[in-house]
C-alpha cells in the first residue's frame, strides 16, 4: 500500500512538473522499464482525463444555463423593445394627428364667420332698405338665421352650409389678395372651395359657379390601402370656367393635340387625415356642368398635369362603355333628349314665325314661312359666285339647318359640288334673322329644316325648286303621337332648371375633370413674335372657348393645330426682375403670322383685370 | 466574438467564458440531432460531448483547428450522435476521409475518460468530493483535511489514495464486465 501511494505521488509529481530536470528523465526511463510504473501512470492518466470530464460537465452545464438565461433576456429586451417603439409610434401618429386637426377646425371657424359676415350683410341691408322690406326677405332672413343656428350646433348640415359658402362672395377679394402675396407669375390656381363632407349618406354640392356634384354614400376610399372611408371627409373643388381663370392658372384645353372645346373644367381633391382619397369605382360621383347654350357631343376628360400645363384625356367610360352607364346616366340622356327634341317642320305643332309673319293666322304660318324664306335667300344670296369661278350650269346645293328652341339658326350642313358654293349657302342661311321659335305642345323645340339653293347662271335669278324647297311630309300620326307622348311622361315639375341646363356626367376619378368636345383644328399655326422668349402665351379662342398653350421658340410660338381664319385672342405674360408684363393681341388665324407684341408693365391685379376684360364674351 | 477570441479564451483559462461562446452554436446542432431522431436532451449530451472533445484536443499541443468550431462541432457531434447509436457500419470506418479519422479517434480516446468518469461517479459522495479537491482544485492536504474535517493531513493524504484505488476497482471491473 506505502509502495503504491509513493509510486502515484510520484506520478502526480512528474504530471504536475514538481520534478526536477534530471528527476523528469528519470521519471521517464523508468516508465519504460518499469512496467507497473507505467501502469500506474496511465492509469492515472486516464483517472485524470475522467476527473476532468467531471469538471468540464459541470462548466459546460454552467455555459448551458447562462445561455438559457442569455436567451431569455434577449427575449424580454427585444419584447421590451417592440413594446416602447410600439409606444413611441404611437405618441408620434397621435402627435402628427394632433398637428393636422388644428386647420381643418380653422376653416371651420372662418366658415361659420363668413357666414355670419354673410348674416350681417343681409341684416344690415335689410335693415337700411326698410322701406322694401318684402315678406320674401323675411324668409330669406328667417332661413338664414336657422342655418346658422345649425352650423353653431355643429350638426353635419353639409347642404345647408354648402349653399351659405357659396353666397359667401369673398372669392374675388381672397383670389386677388392670394394672387397679389405669390410674387412670381406662377399659375394662379383659385383658391378652392372647401366642403366638410359626409360620406354616410348621397351627398349634393352646389359649388360657386353652378357646378353640381352628386357623391353617393360611402363612395370614397384611401388611395394608398383601398379601404372605405367612413365619417366626414374634406372636400375641395376648384372651378374654372371663365376663360380669364384657365389663362391664368396656366390651365389649356387640348387633347394630345387636339382642339377641344370646354364646357368647364373642374378640380376636386378629398382627404381625409390628410390622407389622399380617391372614389370607389363602382360608386361614380355624378358631375353637373352648368350651360348656357347647349354645344352637342360635349364628353368628360380627365386632366394628367405637364410641364406645358395640362393634357385631357378622355375618360374611359365615354369611349368605351357607354351601354353599362351608372343608373344616372339614362336620366342625364332623357334630359339632354327633351332639351333637344327634333320635331320636323311638317310635323311641329306650331311653326317658327319668320319675322313679319307675326300677324299671319296659324294655318297660314306654314305658307308664310316658306315664302318668306324664299325670298330672304333670293335677297340674300351671291348668284354672280358661280360665274366668277367659271362654273358653268345649275347648280344645287342642298343645306340643312335647326331653328333651335331659342329661334335661332344651327347646324348648317351643306352638300354641293363646289366648296365655294357650300360656304355662300351656308352664309346666306346664317344671316337669317332671330324667330320665334318652334312649339310642340306648349315647349319651345327645335326644328330641323332642308332646303335646296340652286345657282343658275344661265338666268342670273335664283329658281329655287318650288316642290322640293320644303319636303313634303305627310302628317305621320305615329310620329305625332311619340312626340307628344314624350313630351308628356316628363313631368315638367321635375325638372329643376340646372338640370336643363347642365351637361351631366358621371365619373370615377376625382382631380382634374373637363367637360369638352372636339374642334376640327386643321390649320397648323406657328406666329413669329421676336420678344416671346420667357413668357408664357397662350391662344384663346373666345367664341368656342378654347385655350391653346403655345410652345415658345426661338423667335416664335408654335400652336400646334388651329380651325383655320377665326378670331382669336394672343396673350402674353411674362416676368422680368421681379416686375409682370402683359401683351394682349386681337388676330385671325392664319399660317405665317407676325406679331410685334406690346407688353405694358402691370400689377398682378391689373393683369387679372385685363385678361377678364379682353376674355368676356358677350 | 471570433473563434480565435474563443481559443485565447481557452488559452488564458477561461473556460467558463469560452464554453459560454460556443454554446451559442447550440441551436444549430439541435436541429442536426432532432433531424437524425434524436430529443432535446440526446443534443445536449452530444453537445457536451463534442466540447469536452473539442477541449481536450485543443490542450494536445499537436492539435491544429482547420475549420470554424462550428463546422468542427458539427462533424464531432454528427460522429458522436453515430456512435451514440451504434451505427457505424465497417464500410464506413472504411472510407472515412483524413479529418474523420481524427474525429473519430478522438471519439474512441474519450470513451476511456468516460469510463474513468463513470468509475468516479459510483464512489461515494466524501469520496468524490476529496478527489475533487485534490485534482481539480489542487488543494494541499493540509486544506483538504481541514475543509474535510480529517483528523491529519496524513488520514486526509490515505484517504485519497483509498478513493483512487476504489476508483480504479470500479473501473476494472466496469471494463472486464464491458468485454
Amino acid at each position: 500500500m506505502e509502495t503504491y501511494n509513493d509510486i502515484i505521488t510520484y506520478i502526480n509529481q512528474y504530471l504536475n512538473n514538481e520534478l526536477s530536470a534530471s528527476e523528469k528523465s528519470d521519471f521517464k526511463k523508468k516508465l519504460e522499464t518499469d512496467t507497473d510504473l507505467k501502469e500506474a501512470y496511465e492509469d492515472q492518466l486516464i483517472f485524470l482525463g475522467g476527473f476532468e470530464r467531471v469538471q468540464l460537465k459541470n462548466e459546460i452545464s454552467n455555459a448551458r444555463s447562462g445561455y438559457i438565461k442569455a436567451k431569455w433576456i434577449k427575449g424580454i429586451f427585444i419584447a421590451g423593445l417592440v413594446i416602447v417603439l410600439g409606444v413611441v409610434a404611437f405618441q408620434i401618429t397621435q402627435k402628427e394627428e394632433a398637428v393636422i386637426t388644428p386647420p381643418v377646425v380653422e376653416e371651420e371657424s372662418v366658415f361659420v364667420e363668413d357666414t355670419l359676415k354673410v348674416e350681417e350683410e343681409k341684416q344690415e341691408i335689410l335693415y337700411t332698405e326698410t322701406d322694401s322690406i318684402t315678406d320674401k326677405s323675411k324668409i330669406i332672413l328667417v332661413e338664414k338665421s336657422s342655418i346658422v343656428e345649425e352650423i353653431s350646433n355643429e350638426k353635419s348640415a353639409v347642404e345647408e352650409t354648402d349653399i351659405i359658402t357659396e353666397e359667401a362672395t369673398v372669392s374675388e377679394e381672397k383670389e386677388v389678395a392670394i394672387a397679389i402675396e405669390k410674387p412670381d407669375f406662377d399659375p394662379i390656381r383659385k383658391s378652392p372651395e372647401t366642403y366638410l363632407v359626409n360620406t354616410e349618406k348621397e351627398i349634393t354640392i352646389i359649388c360657386k359657379e353652378g357646378t353640381k356634384l352628386t357623391f353617393k354614400k360611402h363612395s370614397f376610399i384611401n388611395k394608398k390601402t383601398k379601404k372605405l372611408v367612413r365619417g366626414k371627409v374634406d372636400l375641395k373643388v376648384e372651378e374654372y370656367y371663365k376663360l380669364a381663370d384657365i389663362v391664368l392658372a396656366d390651365l389649356s384645353t387640348s387633347s394630345n393635340g387636339q382642339l377641344l372645346e370646354t364646357g368647364g373644367m373642374l378640380r376636386i381633391t378629398a382627404k381625409k387625415n390628410g390622407q389622399e382619397l380617391e372614389l370607389d369605382k363602382t360608386k361614380p360621383m355624378t358631375i353637373e356642368f352648368p350651360k348656357k347654350k347647349n354645344k352637342e357631343g360635349m364628353q368628360l376628360f380627365y386632366g394628367e398635369e405637364n410641364e406645358d400645363g395640362i393634357n385631357w384625356v378622355l375618360s374611359e367610360i365615354e369611349k368605351s362603355e357607354i351601354d353599362s352607364l351608372i343608373p344616372f346616366e339614362p336620366k342625364a340622356i332623357i334630359l339632354e333628349e327633351f332639351e333637344n327634341v327634333d320635331v320636323p317642320f311638317a310635323v311641329v305643332d306650331e311653326v317658327p314665325v319668320f319675322p313679319g309673319c307675326e300677324d299671319v293666322v296659324e294655318s297660314q304660318q306654314r305658307a308664310c314661312f316658306q315664302s318668306k324664306l324664299k325670298s330672304f335667300i333670293a335677297a340674300n344670296l351671291n348668284n354672280d359666285l358661280p360665274e366668277s369661278l367659271g362654273i358653268v350650269g345649275r347648280q344645287t346645293v342642298y343645306v340643312n339647318f335647326v331653328i333651335d328652341s331659342t329661334g335661332s339658326i344651327s347646324r348648317i350642313r351643306s352638300r354641293g359640288d363646289y366648296t365655294f358654293l357650300n360656304q355662300e349657302a351656308e352664309r346666306v342661311i346664317g344671316l337669317i334673322p332671330r324667330m320665334i321659335p318652334g312649339r310642340q305642345r306648349g315647349r319651345d323645340v327645335n326644328v330641323p329644316f332642308s332646303i335646296p339653293i340652286d345657282f343658275n347662271v344661265n338666268t342670273k335669278n335664283v329658281i329655287l325648286g318650288s316642290d322640293q324647297v320644303f319636303r313634303k311630309r305627310k302628317s305621320d300620326s305615329a310620329t305625332r303621337a311619340t312626340f307628344q307622348a314624350r313630351i308628356e311622361n316628363r313631368d315638367p315639375s321635375t325638372l329643376s332648371t340646372p338640370e336643363i341646363n347642365a351637361y351631366v356626367f358621371s365619373g370615377t376619378k376625382l382631380g382634374w375633370i373637363n367637360c369638352d368636345r372636339f374642334r376640327g383644328a386643321n390649320q397648323k399655326m406657328i406666329v413669329k413674335i421676336k420678344d416671346a422668349k420667357g413668357s408664357k402665351i397662350k391662344l384663346v379662342f373666345k367664341n368656342i372657348r378654347s385655350v391653346l398653350p403655345g410652345r415658345v421658340l426661338s423667335n416664335a410660338v408654335d400652336f400646334g393645330s388651329v380651325p383655320s381664319n377665326i378670331p382669336a385672342l394672343l396673350l402674353a405674360i411674362k416676368k422680368i426682375d421681379g416686375k409682370l408684363y402683359l401683351a394682349i393681341k386681337e388676330l385671325k388665324t392664319a399660317k405665317g403670322l407676325q406679331l410685334d407684341l406690346d407688353f405694358k408693365e402691370m400689377t398682378l391685379k391689373q393683369i387679372r383685370e385685363a385678361v377678364e376684360k379682353a376674355t368676356a364674351t358677350e | 466574438m471570433s473563434d480565435q477570441d474563443i481559443v485565447l479564451l481557452f488559452k488564458t483559462g477561461k473556460r467558463d467564458k469560452a464554453f459560454r461562446q460556443l454554446y451559442k452554436l447550440y441551436p444549430k446542432i439541435e436541429k442536426l440531432i432532432r433531424a437524425k431522431g434524436g430529443s432535446k436532451i440526446d443534443a445536449q449530451d452530444v453537445f457536451q460531448e463534442a466540447l469536452i472533445i473539442l477541449h481536450r484536443n485543443l490542450q494536445k499541443s499537436d492539435f491544429q483547428l482547420t475549420a470554424s468550431f462550428y463546422t468542427y462541432l458539427y462533424s464531432v457531434s454528427r460522429f458522436v450522435w453515430k456512435d451514440m447509436q451504434k451505427q457505424f457500419s465497417k464500410q464506413e470506418l472504411h472510407n472515412l476521409k483524413q479529418d474523420e479519422v481524427s474525429v473519430f479517434h478522438s471519439i474512441l480516446e474519450e470513451k476511456k475518460f468516460q469510463q474513468a468518469e463513470s468509475a468516479f461517479r459510483e464512489l461515494g459522495a466524501r469520496c468524490q468530493q476529496l478527489l475533487q479537491l485534490f485534482y481539480h482544485q489542487k488543494q494541499p492536504f493540509k486544506v483538504i483535511a481541514e475543509l474535510m474535517q480529517f483528523k491529519s493531513e496524513k488520514i486526509a493524504k490515505n484517504q485519497k489514495y483509498k478513493c483512487l484505488q476504489k476508483a480504479k476497482d470500479i473501473f476494472r471491473t466496469n471494463q472486464t464486465v464491458q468485454s
